[in-house]
């Protein structure tokens, strides 16, 4: 008993924990939450999410594997291809979890039972698709109990996504520094006069920062509620949040590379050219999981997904990770998880004891690595030298495809433009000479028609 | 005889306030979170109503219009 290792996130529910043996995942589910566990299962409710691809799958294995005396059930959820955090989700992809948790919530209603948490941090994607992954959230429904987790879909959900819709889509990186949700005050505070307007707004976060203000330090007490709210009337706030989330929308305007394949220097066969050479190189390496890095819209990130391969697509643009989005959706495409990530500052460790939300690189290694047309970007407009590009790439993948565009290509010009170019070092050799200490060029190919060119490159050493 | 408004606030604060906790939960679901709910849920309890018996009535209007089952010819 005791052997795994508990996942440093898993400790505020003491419903039970994630941690892992033998590099495999489980959760121990422990016996205070004994009834609710059970109730999850017989009244029918696990089948009907699990069924509608709303909650994670589990199985149940040895009790021998318990961490705890207190141990009720092990589980061996079924795995998320990769974890993201609410920071780096497009604002269709926070709506998404946002209506995904109110409808799990509905449908908990239908089968007696409640979401206890409301976190955003509780959802997950597999491709476009919103799932919940912590089991152990649910508990029975208190006939006359109001929602305890209203505040918390509030702070997680309703206030990032009335920011980014009324205010700035930008704001959703709020996130990352209140990793409880954003306080409902500040939201407030944030968000433009005119939101006062809309009644839902008004109610849900305008008078309930107010009201938790003025009872944030009454003493006495906990407030009970038996009997204070009817089903109906829950059942009706439900329906009312879920018409403001579902109502707001943020359309991507101007947008700094999101028309980049239509504004650029490529001609048509030329972008043909490289995608070819991309899905050979692909076809030749065979990675089990591949992050493309300013993927832009996701073009060619769709080379990798749509042979099946677990992708992710980050993209410091806010407007590109949101149509990549939406066309994930559109296509119903599983296997593509566009992100929102500044490979400049990419997702940090944070919470308690730096360990709460894992890095982007504790989390994203990866089999292959695709880098096109984003070194320029680095190592001019961030300053980054060459030698640190590839040492960072090494810590992320074993293959990397990577394209070198020169200062005379246009796109690197339009950098240059207005700073000067103290970047002796940015040429072709000076970028062979910086990625050949931590890979090994396997392939080198011009792509037609441009002054670019596509690198094959595979790690030498393996990653400390 | 009916309570100004004032007062029908205070009784549910202090139905809030008196009674003891069922829930064992492990989120504070905090004060004014449950006020909010406990003001407006009604209303929307309400309006929830409605809008079920609207769809029903829909349906039942749709269902009288339907062309009955029979020949498609």
């Amino acid at each position: 008993m005791g052997e795994g290792i508990r996942h440093p996130a898993s400790f505020r529910d003491p419903s039970g924990f994630i941690f892992t043996r033998d590099t495999i995942l489980y959760r121990q589910v422990n016996t205070c939450c004994a009834e609710d566990y059970d109730a999850l299962i017989q009244s029918g409710l696990y089948d009907s999410l699990t069924a509608a691809g709303l909650l994670i799958s589990h199985e149940e294995v040895s009790g021998k594997l318990a961490q705890s005396e207190d141990a009720y059930k092990v589980l061996r959820p079924e795995l998320i291809p990769f974890i993201s955090y609410p920071y780096e989700w497009a604002f269709s992809a926070l709506k998404a979890a946002a209506l995904a948790t109110l409808d799990i919530q509905v449908r908990a209603l239908e089968f007696g039972m409640s979401l206890k948490d409301a976190s955003a941090y509780n959802i997950q994607f597999r491709g476009a698709k919103a799932i919940h992954i912590d089991t152990l959230s649910f508990e029975k429904y208190r006939e006359g109990e109001p929602w305890v987790a209203y505040g918390q879909f509030c702070s997680h959900f309703v206030a990032p996504l009335t920011l980014m819709a009324y205010k700035d889509v930008r704001l959703g990186s709020l996130l990352r520094s209140h990793i409880d949700g954003i306080p409902l005050d500040l939201a407030s505070r944030l968000l433009p006069k005119r939101t006062y307007l809309r009644p839902a707004i008004a109610i849900h976060i305008h008078m309930h920062a107010k009201a938790q203000s003025k009872y944030a330090d009454a003493a006495g007490p906990k407030p009970a509620t038996k009997g204070a709210l009817t089903r109906r009337g829950l059942e009706g706030f439900i329906d009312n949040l879920r018409t403001l989330v579902s109502r707001l929308t943020w359309k991507p305007g101007g947008t700094e590379w999101g028309d980049y394949y239509i504004d650029t220097n490529y001609e048509p066969e030329s972008l043909k050219a490289k995608e070819d050479i991309v899905a050979q190189w692909l076809e030749k390496i065979q990675p089990n999981r591949v992050a493309d890095l300013g993927a832009n819209t996701g073009r060619f990130s769709r080379l990798a997904s749509d042979k099946g391969i677990p992708t992710i697509a980050a993209d410091i643009d806010p407007a590109a990770v949101e149509i990549n989005f939406l066309q994930c959706v559109a296509s119903n495409d599983t296997r593509m998880l566009p992100l929102l990530l500044d490979l400049a500052n990419p997702s940090p460790a944070l919470g308690w004891h730096h360990a709460e939300r894992q890095s982007f690189l504790e989390r994203g290694r990866v089999d292959l690595a695709m880098a096109l047309a984003l070194v320029h970007h680095l190592a001019i407009s961030n300053n980054v030298p060459l030698p640190l590009v590839a040492e960072f790439f090494a810590e992320l993948c074993d293959c990397l495809i990577v394209e070198f565009v020169p200062k005379s290509d246009s796109q690197a010009r339009r950098l240059l433009a207005t700073r000067t170019d103290i970047f002796d070092d940015y040429n072709e050799a000076g970028f062979e000479i910086a990625f050949q200490h931590p890979f090994v060029v396997e392939e080198k190919r011009p792509i037609p028609g441009t002054e670019r060119t596509l690198y094959l490159m595979r790690r030498r050493t393996s990653p400390k | 005889m009916r309570l100004p408004m004032k007062f029908q606030f205070a009784a549910m604060l202090a139905a809030v306030y008196l009674c003891s906790p069922e829930a064992q939960a492990y989120l504070d679901p905090g004060t004014g979170s449950l006020i909010v709910q406990l003001l407006f849920g009604a209303i929307f309890g309400a309006v929830m109503t409605v809008k079920l018996w609207w769809a029903r009535a829909r349906a039942f209007i749709d269902n009288l219009f339907r062309p009955r089952g029979g020949d498609p010819e």
